[in-house]
């Protein structure tokens, strides 16, 4: 979602129906502050197949020719490639225009200056085969009265290394179920880029999950974030990269997002982590950190802190506490009757089939915790919403009542 | 600049400064950064301690005492004498040990002096300089003679260590109750029922409370380090707290220290058993302690001479030592402002520390501030700050800090054992291994309080060692605290609340409409984005698997019957996100413009 706050437009830019070779994006959009939507255009940008991962963002630094323009970005398949594209549209969404493909990427994430310079993250994937990947960050910028965009470039993950730690695919650094559950017991937890740019000084924040070095096998994940300051030329330079939690614990932190306050300093990142649980690593909490960067990120501290009082189980969301008996990790996001989708290699209940439990190769389900949390500051506060599974629910299968984590949605306002 | 009292303030940058004890100390020509160093005094063969703001000299033998002179020019004379049994029943006192004056000591640099066996058959004794403060330890390596071997017994015998005391009468001797004989019938039978420590307080030292622990060379410190000197925490397990009193013995100043035999045996459990010159047994005595004592040697050439130490002084066994610390402030003001940094140990008393609005105070990893005075907080405006030098969230930032702090103080406030009502308030603490921390003498009661203050991130956030009184909390909160209070000893009364700051958590979806819809089976919320409209106004969007029949996704993708979920859901707050109103579950929209137009959540997992 984005906002015009010149003219109070809200946007909500969403998947296409996945039926047969779909294409581009839906977006809708909202004058009444939500409480209406309108469904404007059923293929954004046009010309895309397949789109995914649908980012959107609204130009809204006055006095420059780009303003109140709207661009999206997203996933799309190019020559049996995946790869991102980014595109723009100047009358509020009906048309699109300059859109850009770059072939290669996932997870891309825009951030604009308030000189008018486009950015675009996003994450490549390089697949070596065996299950092993390289992962790097990479972005592409586009400078206010340009047609072109510039790049790529790359964002050095760690002091003296160009790629991230992790090598699983899109970054993902497979935090386990628990840390007594079997290697292959792993969901996916990608390292999709975010950013934030201070409206105030055009400072760029990007934060990443990565393990805390190469090989980590308790610790699968920690919060990574770098703030990059344009040159001339729209080309960031880089402060290193700052590790955001510091629960000095072998635990999982993963999946998070950043929100800059209007007057650029004041810092938030919020994620996912299991620092409570530091012997199990298994038990998930929604955490935020927030920091004072009036004097730039290197050197600032990171007030660490819970954001929810509830812990998710370390049943994963959707899961049953009693599934059967040979099936104890099996996962089902939406407990389906006759329609789920799936990641690869998740098991799920069947109700229409005698066979009851589907399954695919490998043996466990590498299902996905989120691929997105989301932040956001103004003057006042900061502002998280996760996915939370701490509530719980009943459901019958078969003449048998399982009751399972129940995945809803939460809210946090977090005082600055 | 420097306090020619207590050689404490130094580097003054950007409202920055450091403070501790005997940081510097004036050289003659000017003031210059003390050493925790001892070396050789070749002239009279002893070893002399002169680079900080005290001095220090040690002889080549015990035969003379060891001098101090503290920077306000008092002088100390003290010279060990030995080992004693008293029976606190009978008043009998009993020789173990007496320090052999022809043991020559050894220098283990940097800055320790060891007369090594200088007890015969059951230890040595130990000094240690340090620009903070002076330590005197008996280190014994054997296990001691029971008190029956003296006809005393166990139960009631204190072993004490006798020091000879030529110094200025101290300024107060506070008196710390370390055990009270309680029944009455018993206490009128004793010569002395209770076992009482003094802390003495002199113009610009003090002698805090003693200790006894086992001790072994990772105690120490590193070799080629320098050994420290701090105050030990009574309230330590490992410790065992030793009491000490000034007396009078045949119109001598004796410095006694006293632990309770029975409480150090269990200490002494691993020590091999001393072997006891037969002509000590059996010879308590109740009237003449003075013909335990010696005449001390005047300072003079010896043809014996304190030499280093050829190998690392290593020790095992059991350690009882007193300590003199030095460098205190009376009375001292961390002003509105300025950023203060604690390296190792600050003192402030009998006079009152005061902690204006504003004012910062960081710590080095166990470095801690106590206080034995009154104390003044800030009681409004921005908060007094006590936390890690590495926490640049606050105040100046130090030189060389992390920016990732961790426990560091080892007692951010510490209020010891003070004969006067305190309150800490308004202030924030942060990254300390223990907050606040009050100990307190038994059957005091000064009802100290401790209200308006956060914790944040300290492994303890207070720690109570008051006997038998109470601390009072109010308005006080705490986030990311391991332990928020731990009580040793005394108890307290309200609360610490937990705040992180977190104004509201709302639930965005209504779990009701998981089967309002019909589909019950259908329950599952997930990545959800948003946008603030307003500070009343929240608008959010979010992946819900209502009625996905709709088939949205790749139809025969894994598993042949089974499609894709996707339907979304959407929600508004009207008031700053405290409660959402969410709309009931949409179908996903197809390629058809719905009646009503409902918005599809972005970006349900694909990883393709």
């Amino acid at each position: 979602m984005a906002r015009d706050t010149v003219n109070g437009t809200i946007y909500l830019l969403t998947n296409p129906s996945r039926e047969g070779a779909y294409q581009g994006f839906r977006l809708w959009r909202s004058t009444d502050n939500g409480q209406s939507l309108a469904l404007i255009n059923t293929n954004v940008p046009g010309g895309q197949t397949a789109a995914d991962k649908p980012m959107i963002a609204v130009n809204n630094f006055t006095g420059l020719s780009t303003s109140t323009n709207v661009y999206v970005a997203g996933a799309a398949n190019f020559s049996n490639n995946r790869g991102v594209f980014v595109s723009r549209s100047s009358n509020g969404g009906t048309t699109w225009t300059g859109t850009t493909n770059f072939a290669t990427g996932h997870g891309v994430d825009i951030a604009i200056r308030p000189d008018g310079t486009v950015y675009a993250f996003y994450l490549v994937s390089r697949d070596h085969g065996g299950g092993v990947f390289t992962n790097w960050l990479q972005y592409n910028w586009l400078r206010l009265g340009q047609s072109n965009w510039q790049g790529p470039a790359t964002v050095s993950a760690h002091a003296g290394r160009t790629n991230l730690y992790s090598l699983g695919e899109f970054g993902g650094t497979n935090p386990k179920r628990s840390n007594a559950a079997a290697e292959a017991d792993y969901f996916a937890a990608v390292s999709f880029p975010r950013v934030a740019v201070s409206p105030a000084n055009g400072r760029v924040y990007i934060v990443y999950t990565d393990l805390p070095f190469e090989g980590s096998t308790t610790d699968r994940g920690d919060i990574f974030m770098q703030e990059g300051i344009a040159d001339a030329t729209g080309g960031l330079a880089w402060s290193g990269a700052i590790q955001v939690n510091n629960d000095r614990t072998l635990t999982d932190q993963y999946i998070p997002s950043v929100a800059v306050n209007p007057s650029g300093t004041g810092l938030f990142v919020g994620y996912y982590s299991r620092q409570g649980d530091p012997s199990n690593n298994s038990l998930i909490w929604a955490y935020g950190a927030k920091a004072n960067v009036s004097g730039g990120l290197v050197g600032a501290t990171f007030d660490v802190f819970p954001i929810g009082s509830s812990a998710f189980t370390n049943l994963y969301c959707g899961t049953t506490n009693s599934t059967p008996s040979s099936k104890p990790w099996m996962f089902d996001p939406v407990w389906a009757q006759t329609g789920v989708w799936l990641d690869r290699s998740a098991r799920v209940v069947d109700p229409s089939s005698t066979n009851a439990v589907h399954e695919t190769t490998p043996t466990y389900a590498n299902f996905t915790a989120d691929d997105y949390t989301w932040s956001a500051a103004d003057g006042s506060y900061y502002y998280f919403v996760w996915r939370d599974c701490s509530d719980v629910c009943t459901n019958s299968w078969m003449g048998t009542n399982y009751i399972r984590a129940d995945p809803n949605i939460r809210f946090g306002r977090i005082k600055p | 600049m420097s306090d020619p009292a207590t050689g404490a303030v130094t580097h003054d940058l950007s409202r920055c400064t450091e403070i501790s004890a005997g940081m510097h100390y004036d050289n003659g020509t000017g003031w210059v950064p003390s050493e925790s160093m001892i070396e050789l005094a070749p002239a009279t063969g002893g070893a002399q301690a002169v680079r900080g703001p005290h001095k220090a000299y040690f002889p080549p033998t015990l035969a003379m005492p060891i001098e101090l002179t503290m920077p306000s020019g008092q002088a100390f004379r003290l010279q060990p004498i030995g080992l004693y049994y008293f029976d606190a029943v009978s008043g009998k006192t009993a020789e173990v040990a007496a320090v052999d004056t022809e043991v020559v000591g050894i220098l283990v640099q940097p800055n320790r002096v060891v007369y090594a066996g200088v007890l015969p058959g059951l230890g040595d004794l130990m000094y240690v300089y340090a620009v903070n403060g002076f330590d005197q330890s008996v280190i014994l390596a054997e296990a001691l003679p029971p008190p029956e071997a003296f006809g005393l017994p166990s139960a009631s015998t204190r072993l004490e260590v006798w020091t000879a005391f030529d110094g200025p009468t101290p300024q107060e001797q506070r008196p710390i109750v370390l055990s009270a004989e309680t029944e009455l019938w018993r206490r009128q039978r004793m010569a002395e029922p209770d076992l009482v420590d003094h802390l003495l307080m002199f113009e610009d030292c003090w002698f805090p409370l003693g200790a006894a622990f086992v001790v072994d060379a990772s105690k120490l410190g590193e070799p080629g380090q320098a050994a420290p000197v701090f105050l030990r925490d009574p309230s330590d397990p490992d410790n065992l707290p030793v009491a000490k009193r000034l007396i009078q013995i045949d119109n001598r100043t004796v410095l006694v220290e006293s632990v309770s035999y029975s409480d150090l045996s269990r200490k002494l459990g691993g020590l091999k058993q001393a072997t006891l010159p037969a002509e000590r047994r059996n010879q308590p005595s109740a009237d003449s302690p003075g013909r335990f004592l010696r005449m001390a040697a005047s300072r003079q050439i010896n043809p014996a001479k304190i030499e280093l130490a050829s190998a690392p002084y290593e020790p095992s066994g059991l350690l009882l030592d007193y300590t003199i610390l030095s460098g205190t402030a009376n009375s001292y003001t961390f002003s509105n402002g300025w950023t203060y940094v604690i390296s190792n140990g600050f003192g402030v008393g009998s006079g009152t520390a005061t902690f204006q609005e504003n004012s910062t105070i960081k710590y080095a990893t166990n470095a801690y501030i106590y206080m034995y005075g009154s104390v003044r907080f800030p009681a409004s405006g921005t908060p007094a700050t006590f936390t890690s030098v590495d926490d640049n969230a606050y105040g100046a930032t130090v030189t060389n800090s992390l920016s990732t702090p961790f426990y560091a103080a080892k007692q951010a406030v510490w209020i010891y054992y003070t004969t006067v009502t305190t309150t800490v308030r308004n202030a924030r603490i942060r990254w300390a291994q223990r907050g606040v921390q009050e100990d307190q003498n038994s059957g005091v009661y000064k009802n100290p309080s401790l209200t308006s203050s956060t914790f944040m991130n300290c492994s303890i956030g207070v720690y109570l060692n008051t006997a038998n009184d109470t601390l009072s909390l109010s308005s006080d909160t705490e986030c990311s605290l391991a332990t928020p209070i731990y009580v040793q000893s005394g108890s307290y009364s309200g609360s610490i609340t937990t705040d992180c700051g977190v104004i509201s958590v709302a639930r965005v979806n209504d779990p009701s409409q998981d089967t309002a819809s019909g589909d019950s089976n259908k329950n599952a919320q997930s990545e959800c984005s948003f946008v603030v409209v307003n500070t009343n106004c929240v608008v959010t969007a979010f992946f819900d698997t209502h009625l996905s029949e709709w088939a949205l996704g790749r139809l025969g993708y894994v598993f042949t019957n089974i499609a894709s979920p996707r339907s979304s859901g959407w929600a508004i707050s009207t008031n700053g996100g405290v409660a959402f109103q969410a709309t009931a579950p949409f179908h996903p929209p197809r390629l058809q413009i719905q009646p009503k137009a409902t918005p599809v959540i972005p970006s349900w997992h694909e990883i393709p």
